[in-house]
């Protein structure tokens, strides 16, 4: 490997690395502003200068000058200093001295490096700079003043979201920051550049002028907005999650996080359920616990085992599912459920329902197919996974589903199922001369009647083409849910004679229908005596008899497996709100009362009877390499009928209870929709 | 004596001031709200339009309702006289859908993709937006009123190879 002295030290480095990267791994910190590791290198504020031998005897930008074998590099030179103090006082010419009433005052780059490299007083006696504010969409609050042009913005939206909104527009003092024609930035990953612009030009506008960072208790947690489990820190200041901001992982999120995780956090605050209900006389009216459960209770015990069944919703923890499951086996109920998207996944083999590829796994794919599936909309941070791969040019995407916008091309083969039985030669060619060709098989294909048939077809499909070899395994499901494949993973799944979430819901099929934060699924019809027990007054509680209140996912400690198997744990953040307990905790008590007490008393005695009726559920954080199976034993043979694919997620910043009680939410649906049906609607 | 004078003077100076009394409006059908008329004017007559012609219709005044271009949306399938049309989310690029028929000079339609089922429902409700459409030779003009009197007009030129989509 060549070699380069940083101040002296001799340091080893990778042919392609750059000069501040050598420095940084002889742990030298380079100041910088534009510079960022995922973005490609624009070398624009300078304030990265160092001296380097041989060389003109001049500063040179680190982040855009190439590393060379024999370099002599010098971080802290008088010359060095002179320079980024001198770019320094160039910055500090046109931005504002308004630093106390900056949302970014705290957490700021440029204050930062200020500290080091700034003057105490200003030699600019002429007018500063003023820059019009600019309308960037619902995420993002401008005030371009502030702005030092270092393009981070630019560069993430074009490269990352492939979504080319935002520009620089004219030259030299001129230059600025834009949106075309002032419109929305149209993307689900806008809220990136607000984490990444180094001033305060690009502020979080949700969480404008909410919060002074050193005021918030900080927790690293896991986001259950989407199935991929990215890793988060949520900020609390008393009883108030705050703000949401995405945790480096390499595995699932690298460091973005999509606008839906981040932005959710007001939908916390608001249609929360704070106290058991009881309905009466058709009403709902406040009950105290004893009541609430107690009435639950008689039900159960009043019903038939085989009339009573359990469905649980997508953003359950494990823990709560694991009660539930062992309460309703318990009781003597098959009627267990946790796919309300009707899907026929589960059994015996894991790899069956996993994203086996794994996330980061799946850029080393050189063929990609997906059926019935909008990863953009689903789990916008696999779609940049995606992009990235189309953009090195390694791998060739096409798709059978809804025609729509990913961010990058693809081969558009077919609406659905029709397509799917006899695949297009270019699709076959692809897969055909694919050295680690992938599957992504969305919900969407496999909904309905015939999933089945859907689900044994692509696995037919992968066996044939080679999708899971030595060392390869390119079948991979994507869930919607969070909860999904814990779910699946602990077989909360119909027990032998047992209905579906789907069947359990219909006219007459059941006497008492247990909702574990189940809102996306219409009990309406079932008939049933209805017990909710979430979070939010959303769909599931509104036609329940009787609401126990939960913990919503920043206010319990629990674990979650993502679409690609990996166990991961979330932290409380705060407290459930009101009387709510956390779930498990109420499954417990109901538990006693209906005379099945639960073999545990603390969720570690939970956890404890979790991993080890399941071991997979002990390994936290750890991504099993994907086993191979035999992909064509999933589902069922049968008829693939003519069924178009189409994602189960209609609306993404809607698709929960936490995101329909959110505001900012709320604002982002209707500008996906657009302004003139937010009026005729 | 003097008050009654000065009451009728002021009675006839009020009514001499005041708007002249507008004429009847057209009655509305029971159930189907009025057309507001436009600058464009929607043809009195409805026009008998093709199949093809129906589509272009549709997909101009569905594309009026949400902000797209009529070329932005496609045609993804009829059944009889209901089209089912679609566009590009602007935010995320997911599909968005919506039912449309042709009702008299009325574009009717149905969102197909809100949460709550209660709001994919058929436009046709009073206070919902009222689009129209009227053809003048290769002209479709589109108008859209929305409940609170705005009315935004629309003209697109048909070609032979649109009128085949």
């Amino acid at each position: 490997m060549p070699v380069a002295k940083v101040n002296g030290v001799d340091v080893e480095f990778e042919p392609g690395m750059t000069v501040l990267q050598v420095a940084e791994r002889a742990g030298e910190e380079i100041p910088r502003f534009c510079y960022h590791e995922r973005l490609s290198i624009a070398g624009n504020c300078r304030m990265c200068l160092v001296e380097v031998k041989p060389g003109p005897p001049k500063p040179q930008a680190s982040c855009a000058l190439p590393a060379a074998d024999g370099q002599e590099i010098f971080t802290d030179t008088p010359m060095v200093r002179k320079a980024r103090e001198g770019v320094m006082e160039f910055l500090l010419i046109n931005h504002p001295l308004d630093c106390p009433i900056c949302d970014q005052g705290g957490e700021c780059d440029l204050q930062d490096q200020a500290m080091g490299y700034g003057r105490d007083g200003s030699r600019y006696a002429e007018n500063k700079r003023a820059v019009e504010e600019k309308h960037m969409g619902p995420t993002i609050k401008t005030y371009m003043t502030r702005c030092i042009q270092c393009t981070r913005c630019v560069r993430f939206i074009t490269e990352v979201a492939g979504v080319p909104d935002i520009g620089m527009i004219s030259r030299g003092e001129s230059a600025e920051i834009t949106t075309y024609l002032e419109s929305s930035v149209n993307s689900e990953l806008s809220g990136n550049v607000n984490d990444l612009c180094p001033v305060g030009a690009l502020t979080h506008r949700p969480w404008a002028f909410h919060y002074r960072p050193w005021e918030l208790k900080k927790t690293e947690t896991i986001d259950v907005m989407d199935a991929l489990g990215s890793n988060i820190r949520a900020d609390a200041r008393g009883s108030e999650v705050m703000r949401v901001l995405p945790r480096v992982h390499e595995g699932i999120n690298e460091e973005w996080l999509s606008d839906k995780s981040r932005y959710v956090v007001d939908g916390l605050t608001t249609r929360r359920l704070d106290r058991p209900f009881v309905r009466e006389n058709g009403k709902l009216r406040a009950a105290s616990w004893d009541e609430a459960l107690g009435v639950v209770a008689d039900r159960l015990k009043a019903a038939s085992a085989d009339l009573v069944g359990v469905v649980a919703g997508d953003l359950q923890d494990a823990e709560s599912m694991k009660a539930a499951l062992d309460l309703f086996r318990a009781l003597g109920s098959a009627h267990t459920d946790c796919r309300q998207d009707g899907s026929p996944l589960g059994g015996d083999t894991r790899e069956g329902w996993l994203f086996n590829s794994g996330l980061a796994g799946i850029e080393a794919a050189d063929a990609v197919l997906i059926v019935g599936a909008d990863p953009r909309v689903e789990a916008p941070l696999l779609n940049t996974r995606l992009r990235k791969i189309w953009l090195s040019g390694q791998a060739e995407v096409a798709l059978i589903g809804e025609q729509v916008d990913l961010s990058y091309d693809y081969n558009w083969l077919g609406t659905g199922s029709k397509t799917l039985s006899k695949l297009p030669k270019a699709a076959t060619d692809m897969l055909s001369r694919a050295e680690r060709p992938a599957i992504i098989v969305g919900a969407g294909a496999l909904a309905g009647e015939t999933g089945p048939a859907v689900l044994n077809a692509l696995g037919a499909l992968a066996k044939k083409y080679g999708v899971i070899a030595d060392g390869w395994n390119g079948f991979n499901v994507l869930h919607t849910a969070a909860s999904r494949v814990g779910g699946l993973d602990m077989g909360f799944v119909p027990g032998e004679g047992g209905l579906s979430a789907t069947d359990m819901v219909k006219k007459g099929q059941l006497d008492v229908l247990f909702l574990l934060g189940a809102d996306e699924i219409d009990a309406s019809a079932s008939g049933a005596f209805t017990v909710y027990l979430g979070s939010h007054g959303d769909r599931g509680a509104h036609g329940a008899d009787v609401i126990l209140p939960g913990a919503a996912y920043t206010e319990k400690s629990g674990l979650y497996v993502n679409t690609e198997g990996r166990v991961q744990m979330a932290e409380r953040v705060v407290f459930p709100k009101g009387q709510a307990k956390e779930d498990w905790a109420i499954l417990r008590a109901l538990s006693e009362r209906v005379g099945h007490t639960l073999p545990y008393d603390t969720l570690d005695q939970l956890r404890g009877k979790l991993m080890a009726d399941h071991p997979t559920f002990g390994r936290i954080d750890y991504l099993a390499p994907a086993a191979a199976f035999d992909p064509s034993k999933l589902g069922v043979k049968g008829d693939l009928g003519d069924v178009a694919f189409a994602s189960p997620i209609r609306d993404p910043y809607l698709s929960n209870p936490i995101a329909r009680a959110s505001a900012t939410m709320a604002e982002l649906s209707a500008q996906r929709i657009a302004p003139v049906a937010m009026a005729a609607e | 004596m003097r008050a009654v004078v000065t009451l009728l003077i002021g009675a006839f100076a009020l009514t001499a001031c005041g708007e002249p009394a507008s004429e009847p409006a057209d009655a509305p059908a029971v159930g189907a709200p009025a057309a507001p008329k436009t600058a464009a004017g929607p043809s009195a007559t409805p026009v008998t339009l093709s199949e093809a012609m129906m589509g272009t219709a549709c997909r101009a005044g569905v594309g009026a309702v949400y902000g797209q271009p009529g070329a932005d949306v496609t045609v993804l399938d009829r059944a009889g006289s209901v089209i089912t049309v679609g566009w590009r989310a602007p935010v995320d690029g997911g599909q968005l859908t919506a039912e449309c028929r042709i009702d008299g000079n009325r574009v009717l339609w149905r969102p197909l993709d809100r949460p709550v089922a209660g709001e994919n429902r058929w436009m046709d409700q009073p206070g919902d937006p009222v689009v129209t459409y009227s053809l003048d030779g290769s002209t479709l003009t589109v108008s859209l009123s929305l409940p609170d009197g705005t009315t935004t007009t629309t003209a697109e030129a048909v070609t032979t190879e649109e009128e085949a989509r």
